[in-house]
């Protein structure tokens, strides 16, 4: 799976305009509240059929970063 | 009836909600299976008990306060977000252990007013079935997660609920000492 795939599956997932999910977005200024943001991170383990764990998403606050620890799971 | 009534039940009150708020999401979200199932009856429960600390303040004559926190934002500052459904339960059961106990402290307190009594044991019953089906959920996650990490994880939670408690208990003590203070209890 592609990164810009990972990116489609996030709009999708936050329900905002494309533009605005980007590798230098910080994930925080695309949810309304940390509630959403777990949501968010629920849903796409859902979608990529991968397991998370929360010391993965340690120190992670961009969209890049969060594809990377994506890709390394995917690999 | 005093201020830090209101204050508490207002408090509880926003808690339900939240978990109610939180919980009917990631209902949303998981996808069909015991877990979906026993979680949108978690949270259906949870809304109930909101109406029921409404309803209480109602009986007291008081009207909710408006909160700016809720007790749960804190354990995500204290132990970090979880990132999946075993560290979510995991946090539910510390959170659910925590609850049971305030109200059964709270239930001992002298003089209590009726409503919150009557209030309080009707939640209980639904908050033992919490602890009962999130225990189940995390012994069957153990076959994906392994004991060692659901055992980490749930101390991980355990650690940071003593600190957000004990932080939470300093900084409310005009309003809820009377609560923790063992001499208040009638039995």
């Amino acid at each position: 799976m592609q990164r810009t795939d990972i990116i489609q599956h996030l709009v999708q997932l936050l329900n905002v305009d494309a533009g605005r999910v980007t590798e230098t977005s910080i994930l925080t200024d695309l949810v309304v509240d940390s509630f959403a943001l777990i949501e968010m991170v629920i849903a796409l383990q859902e979608a990529l059929h991968i397991t998370l764990v929360q010391e993965d998403l340690d120190g992670v606050k961009t969209v890049g970063q969060l594809l990377d620890v994506c890709a390394a799971k995917l690999a | 009836m005093t201020e830090h009534d209101r204050w508490i039940l207002s408090f509880y009150r926003h808690s339900e909600i939240s978990g109610a708020q939180f919980f009917a999401r990631l209902a949303k979200t998981l996808p069909a299976g015991p877990i979906q199932h026993d979680l949108t009856k978690h949270f259906a429960d949870e809304s109930q008990h909101a109406w029921y600390w409404t309803k209480a303040l109602d009986e007291m004559g008081l009207e909710p306060l408006k909160m700016t926190f809720a007790y749960q934002d804190q354990y995500l500052e204290a132990a970090g977000m979880p990132t999946n459904i075993m560290e979510i339960l995991s946090l539910t059961q510390v959170f659910e252990r925590r609850i049971i106990s305030q109200y059964a402290r709270h239930g001992r307190v002298k003089d209590v007013h009726p409503a919150i009594k009557a209030t309080i044991n009707t939640i209980m019953e639904d908050e033992k079935w919490h602890i009962h089906w999130v225990g189940e959920a995390l012994k069957e996650l153990v076959g994906s997660f392994g004991a060692e990490r659901v055992h980490k994880t749930y101390e991980h939670y355990r650690q940071a609920d003593e600190a957000v408690y004990e932080r939470f208990v300093t900084e409310h003590e005009e309003r809820i000492g009377h609560i923790l203070d063992k001499q208040n209890y009638a039995f």
